[in-house]
C-alpha cells in the first residue's frame, strides 16, 4: 500500500466492485447440491459399521467436507473478498481452542495426581509391591515344599528333586504385579 | 499549550451546529444513531454505574474497617461485594473505553462520518440500557450471592435470583458484540483516503484487538450463562456431579470468555495511554509497529491461558502446567508496550497536564498490577495466594489502575472535544493526584494481608489476626478515591457550564479527530480528509524526520 | 411484478460497493459469534460423551436416524434452493428474475417448515416416552421415586420391579387407572418396560437428552429466526427490491440459512449416527 494513495478508500473496499462480483454458474450449484446428498447417504451408511474409536472421525471427516463444500460454493468464501475466509478461519481456530483445553483437562485427570502422586509415594509404593512379591515367592516355596514334602519326595537329594517341580510353579509364584499399584 | 492546527489540514473558520445541538429533545438523543451522540450516551451511563459499583465498593470497604459487624450482615455483605463485581465488570469497564471513547473517537480517527452500522450501534446501547435494567432488578429481589463468576454448583443451588442476572448478563453480551462487530467492520471498510493500516492511531489498533475478543469470546459467555440457567430451569445436570456432569467445566467455559474480557478491560486502556504519552512528550511514539502488534498478540494468547484462574479448582495437573507456561507468554507483549511508552517519555518534552498525570498513572500502576500477576501464574505461588487479597489487589491494580486511569485520562484529553469546553486545570491535576495516592493506600494494603493469608471474599476476620490495620488503611484510602474522584466529577461538569471555549485542536494533536471543530458537527468532516502522513509526527527538532519520509518504528 | 427499486446507499458510505462489501463482513462476523456459541454446546458434548461412553452409546441409538436423514437432506435442499435464490437475485437486471427469487425462498421456506415439522414429530414422541432432560427423564432417581410413591398412592400398589410386564398388565386393568394421574403413571411405567434393555441398564441417560434437546432446540430456535428472516425477504423480493447493484439482504439472510445449514451437518452425525 502507498502511504500518498489517495484514492484507497480502504483498501478491502477497494477491489471487492459490486458488478465485477463473481457469478457462480448453475451447474457447480446442482452438483455441489448432488454432492451433499451423495455424502448424507455415505455417512449414513458408514455408520453401520463399528470402526471403535474411528466412528466419531470418519463422521467428522465427512462432515467437514460437507461443510467446506457449502462454505466454499453455497457461502462463495472460494470467490470471495479473502477476509471473509480469514474471519471465518480465526473464529474456527478460537473454537478449537475451546476445544482443546477442556478436553486436555479431562483427558488428563487421571495421569497424576499431585496430593498422591509424588517422588517419595512412587518409590514407597515400589518398595513396597518390591516387598509384596518377595513374600509372594517366599510363600510360595513355603507352600511348594510343603506339598513335596506331603507326596513324600523331599529326601536327602532334595536340590534335585525341587528344579523340575519349582520351574512348573515359577510362573505363578511371580505375578506380574504393576510397580505402583499392587492392587487393581 | 499552543492551539496548533495538525500540518495539511484545513479546518473551517466558520462554526457550524454541532452534533450537540443537531436535533433538540431527548428523543433524538435517544433514537439518534449518531455514534458520537452513542457515544455520550454511553459515557453517562458507564458513569452512572461507576457511581453504583463506587458507592458498593465504599460500602464493602467500611464492613470490613473492623472485625465483627460493621454496618451490614453476611448476608448482605456477599450481595454487595457480588452486586460490585457485576456492575463494575459488566456495565462499567467492558463498556467503559470501548463503547463510550471508542464511539465517539473511533469514526473520527479513521475520517469515516459514522460506524458502518449505525442503527446496529444504537440497538447496542439500547440493548445496554435493558441488560442494565435486568441486572438492578435483581437488587429489588433480594440480589445474587455468588460472586460474579457465577460458580457451580453454588450457583445452580442458591436461592437467589441468578437466572435473571445471568440473563442479564447474557443480553449485555449482545451489546458487546454488536459494538466489537461494528468497529471491526469500521476499521476495515471505512477509512479515510490513505490512512493505510500502518498509519492507524494506537487507540484504533487497540480498540481494534479488543473488538477481536468481544466477537470471539462473548458468545461463549452466553452459551455458558444459557447453560447455567437451563441447569437451574430444567436441571440439564451439564455442571452438576450428582447427574454425572463436571462442575470444573463450568469453570472452563466461563474463564474462555471470561480471562480474555479481562483483556476487553485493559487493551483500549492501553491505546489510550498511546495516544497520551505521546501527544503530552511531544514526541513521536517509539516502536508504533511493536505496540499495534502486540495489542493483537495480547488480544490472541488471552484465548490460551485461562486455566491459570482454576489451578486449585481441581482441573489435571498437566493442563495447570501447559497454562502455567503459556501464562507467561501474555507477559511479553504488555511489556512490549510498557518498555516502548517508558521509551517514548525518554528526552521527550513532557508536559503534566492532566490527562498525563492519569496516564503516568497508569503507567506506574499497570506495571505494579503486572508484575503482581506473575506469581499468580506460576502454580506454586498460587497455591499460597490463590482467592486470597493479593489477587484482590493484582487486579485491581490492573483494571482500576490501569484501565480507570486511561479512562480518566482519557475522558480529559477528549473532553474538549466531545464538548467543546475545557475544564479547569489545577482541579484537575489535584483530582488525579489525590487519586493515585488514594489508589494505593487503598490496594497496597491488601497485597501484604493477601500474601500473609487474608481470603478475599470473606465477611470477617478476627481480631487477633493482624489484619485489622491493613483494613483500616485500606477503608481510609478508599475515602481519599472518594474524594478525588468528587473534585473530578465536579470539575468536569462545571466546565460545561463555565469552561472556556476549546479549539479544534487544543493539545496539538496529529490524529483526525482534532481535523474537525470541536464539538464535531453532525456528519464530523465537511470533506473526508486525505491522510498523508503517521498519527504521531510531532514537529520536534532533532528526533524527527520530515514527513514525507513516512514512518521509522524503530529508528 | 418485473421491475426494480433501486437502491441508493447510506450517505455515511462513499459507495454502494463499500456499502454491501460491509454488509458481508459484518454477517461473517456474526455468523462467527454464532459458530462460537455453538461450540460451547459440542464442548459440552464431547465431555460428557468423554466422561460416559457406555450411557451415551445406548442413549443416543434411542435417536430415529431416519428421521434425523430426512431432516438433514430437507436442509440440504433449502440450502441448495437459497443459493439459486441468491443468484438469481445476483443475475436479475430489469426484474425478470423477480418471480425466480419468490419462488425459491418460498421452497426454501416450505423446507425450513418441513424440517421443524419432523423434528415436531421427534419431540412428541421423546416427550411421549419420556425421555426428556433431569428429573423429568423417566429413569431420573427422582422420577423413579416419585412413580413408586405415586404408583403406591393411587393404586395402592407396591413397585417390587421395574420393566416388569406382567405388572404393567395389571396396572392397565386396575379399577383405578381411569384417572389422568394413573395415566401418566402406566404411561411412565410403561417406558420402563419398553426400554427394559437399553436405557434402563445405564444410568444418566438424562444427560444425553438434555444435551440433544439443548442443541437441537437451539438449532430449532436458529431455524425459527432464520426462516423469518427469508419471509422478509421475500416480501422484498416481490416487490422488486433486489438486482444486480443491490441484493445484499438476499446475500446475507442466505448466508445466515447457510448457517443453520453448516450446524446441522455436524449436529446430525454428532447425534444420531455415532
Amino acid at each position: 500500500m502507498s502511504y500518498h494513495d489517495s484514492h484507497a478508500h480502504g483498501h478491502e473496499g477497494h477491489g471487492a466492485h459490486h458488478g465485477a462480483h463473481h457469478v457462480t454458474p448453475t451447474v457447480v450449484y446442482h452438483a455441489i447440491f448432488g454432492a451433499l446428498l451423495c455424502l448424507t447417504v455415505i455417512t449414513v451408511w458408514i455408520a453401520q459399521f463399528d470402526f471403535g474409536a474411528a466412528n466419531t472421525a470418519i463422521a467428522m471427516l465427512v462432515a467437514t467436507v460437507k461443510a467446506s463444500l457449502v462454505a466454499l460454493f453455497f457461502m462463495h468464501l472460494l470467490h470471495d473478498d479473502r477476509l471473509n475466509m480469514v474471519t471465518f478461519g480465526f473464529g474456527l481456530l478460537f473454537v478449537a481452542l475451546f476445544f482443546l483445553f477442556p478436553l486436555l483437562d479431562i483427558a488428563s485427570r487421571s495421569y497424576v495426581d499431585p496430593i498422591t502422586d509424588n517422588d517419595s509415594v512412587r518409590k514407597a509404593a515400589q518398595q513396597q509391591a518390591l516387598q509384596d512379591a518377595h513374600a509372594q515367592k517366599y510363600e510360595d516355596k513355603l507352600s511348594q515344599l510343603s506339598r513335596l514334602n506331603q507326596k513324600g519326595f523331599i529326601t536327602a537329594t532334595a536340590g534335585e528333586g525341587e528344579a523340575p517341580a519349582a520351574s512348573a510353579v515359577d510362573p505363578a509364584a511371580a505375578p506380574a504385579a504393576p510397580a505402583v499399584a499392587p492392587t487393581p | 499549550m499552543s492551539d496548533t492546527q495538525a500540518p495539511g489540514y484545513h479546518v473551517p473558520e466558520q462554526e457550524e451546529t454541532n452534533y450537540l445541538h443537531a436535533q433538540p429533545g431527548l428523543m433524538s438523543w435517544l433514537m439518534s444513531i449518531d455514534h458520537k451522540r452513542i457515544g455520550v450516551m454511553y459515557l453517562i451511563a458507564v458513569f452512572l454505574t461507576f457511581a453504583l459499583g463506587g458507592f458498593l465498593a465504599l460500602a464493602v470497604r467500611l464492613e470490613l474497617i473492623a472485625p465483627g459487624e460493621t454496618i451490614m450482615t453476611a448476608e448482605t455483605y456477599n450481595r454487595v461485594f457480588t452486586l460490585h463485581g457485576l456492575v463494575m465488570v459488566f456495565l462499567f469497564i467492558i463498556p467503559g473505553i470501548p463503547a463510550a471513547l471508542g464511539n465517539f473517537v473511533l469514526p473520527l480517527m479513521l475520517g469515516a462520518k459514522d460506524v458502518a452500522f449505525p442503527r446496529l450501534n444504537r440497538a447496542s446501547f439500547h440493548i445496554y440500557v435493558v441488560g442494565t435494567i435486568m441486572a438492578l432488578w435483581t437488587t429489588l429481589e433480594g440480589g445474587v450471592d455468588t460472586g460474579w463468576t457465577f460458580y457451580t454448583p453454588y450457583s445452580s443451588t442458591t436461592s437467589t435470583p441468578v437466572v435473571m442476572m445471568t440473563m442479564s448478563a447474557f443480553v449485555l453480551g449482545f451489546s458487546s458484540i454488536f459494538t466489537g462487530l461494528n468497529f471491526i467492520v469500521t476499521t476495515h471498510k471505512m477509512r479515510a483516503p490513505g490512512l493505510t493500516w500502518d498509519r492507524l492511531p494506537l487507540f484504533v489498533w487497540a480498540i481494534y484487538a479488543t473488538s477481536i475478543i468481544q466477537v470471539m469470546a462473548t458468545p461463549v459467555l452466553g452459551i455458558t450463562l444459557l447453560l447455567l440457567a437451563m441447569e437451574r430451569i430444567m436441571g440439564i445436570g451439564i455442571f452438576d456431579p450428582a447427574l454425572g456432569g463436571d462442575p470444573v467445566l463450568f469453570q472452563h467455559f466461563f474463564w474462555f470468555y471470561s480471562h480474555p474480557a479481562v483483556y476487553i478491560m485493559i487493551l483500549p486502556g492501553m491505546g489510550v495511554m498511546s495516544e497520551l504519552v505521546t501527544t503530552f512528550s511531544r514526541k513521536r511514539i517509539f516502536g508504533y509497529r511493536a505496540i499495534a502488534l502486540s495489542s493483537i498478540a495480547i488480544a490472541v494468547i488471552s484465548f490460551l491461558v485461562w486455566g491459570h484462574h482454576m489451578f486449585v479448582s481441581g482441573q489435571s495437573a498437566y493442563a495447570g502446567m501447559v497454562f502455567s507456561f503459556l501464562t507467561f507468554f501474555v507477559a511479553i507483549p504488555s511489556a512490549i508496550k510498557i518498555i516502548n511508552w517508558s521509551t517514548t517519555l525518554y528526552k521527550g518534552s513532557i508536559s503534566f497536564d492532566a490527562p498525563m498525570l492519569w496516564a503516568l498513572s497508569f503507567l506506574i500502576l499497570f506495571t505494579i498490577g503486572g508484575l503482581t500477576g506473575l506469581p499468580l501464574g506460576t502454580i506454586g505461588t498460587d497455591i499460597h495466594l490463590h482467592d486470597t487479597y493479593f489477587v484482590v489487589a493484582h487486579f485491581h491494580y490492573v483494571m482500576m489502575g490501569g484501565t480507570v486511569m486511561a479512562l480518566f485520562g482519557g475522558i480529559h484529553y477528549w473532553w474538549p472535544k466531545m464538548f467543546g469546553r475545557m475544564y479547569s486545570e489545577t482541579p484537575a491535576r489535584v483530582a488525579a493526584v489525590l487519586v493515585f495516592i488514594g489508589f494505593n493506600v487503598t490496594f497496597f494494603p491488601q497485597f501484604i494481608m493477601g500474601s500473609q493469608g487474608m481470603p478475599r471474599r470473606y465477611y470477617d476476620y478476627t481480631a487477633d489476626s493482624g489484619y485489622e490495620p491493613y483494613h483500616v488503611a485500606s477503608t481510609v484510602g478508599s475515602w481519599i478515591l472518594l474524594l478525588g474522584m468528587l473534585i473530578m466529577g465536579l470539575n468536569l461538569l462545571s466546565s460545561l457550564k463555565k469552561g472556556a471555549k476549546a479549539s479544534a485542536n487544543p493539545w496539538g494533536a496529529r490524529s483526525l479527530e482534532w481535523v474537525t471543530q470541536s464539538p464535531p458537527i453532525e456528519h464530523n468532516f465537511h470533506e473526508i480528509p486525505t491522510v498523508t502522513q503517521d498519527p504521531y509526527e510531532f514537529p520536534l527538532e532533532g528526533s524527527q524526520k520530515k514527513a514525507s519520509e513516512g514512518m521509522d518504528v524503530t529508528a | 411484478m418485473s421491475s426494480i427499486i433501486a437502491h441508493k446507499h447510506a450517505h455515511f458510505f462513499h459507495s454502494a460497493d463499500q456499502e454491501a462489501s460491509s454488509a458481508k463482513l459484518g454477517i461473517w462476523l456474526f455468523l462467527v459469534t454464532e459458530v462460537l456459541l455453538f461450540s460451547g454446546l459440542f464442548v459440552g458434548y464431547t465431555v460428557i460423551k468423554t466422561l460416559h461412553p457406555e450411557m451415551w452409546k445406548v442413549a443416543s441409538a434411542q435417536l430415529d436416524w431416519v428421521l434425523g436423514s430426512v431432516n438433514t437432506i430437507v436442509l440440504i435442499s433449502s440450502s441448495w434452493t437459497v443459493a439459486l435464490a441468491v443468484r438469481a437475485a445476483q443475475t436479475n437486471v430489469k426484474g425478470e428474475n423477480n418471480a425466480k427469487i419468490g419462488v425459491l425462498l418460498i421452497i426454501t421456506i416450505l423446507c425450513a417448515l418441513g424440517f421443524l415439522g419432523i423434528k415436531y414429530m421427534e419431540y412428541s414422541h421423546k416427550i411421549h416416552d419420556g425421555l426428556l432432560w433431569g428429573t423429568k427423564y423417566f429413569n431420573h432417581p427422582d422420577a423413579i421415586a416419585a412413580l413408586k410413591a405415586g404408583v403406591k398412592s393411587t393404586f395402592g400398589l407396591e413397585v417390587t420391579a421395574l420393566s416388569d410386564a406382567s405388572f404393567l398388565e395389571t396396572l392397565k386393568a386396575h379399577a383405578a387407572a381411569g384417572t389422568e394421574q394413573a395415566q401418566h403413571l402406566i404411561h411412565h411405567y410403561a417406558s420402563t418396560v419398553t426400554y427394559k434393555d437399553t436405557l434402563m441398564t445405564v444410568e444418566q441417560g438424562h444427560l444425553f437428552f438434555g444435551i440433544y434437546f439443548l442443541l437441537t432446540g437451539l438449532h430449532g430456535i436458529h431455524v425459527v429466526i432464520g426462516m423469518s428472516l427469508l419471509i422478509w425477504i421475500y416480501v422484498g423480493s416481490v416487490k422488486g427490491r433486489y438486482y444486480r447493484d443491490y441484493y445484499t439482504p438476499v446475500e446475507v439472510g442466505g448466508l445466515y440459512w447457510h448457517l443453520v445449514d453448516l450446524i446441522w451437518i455436524y449436529l446430525f452425525p454428532l447425534l444420531y449416527l455415532v
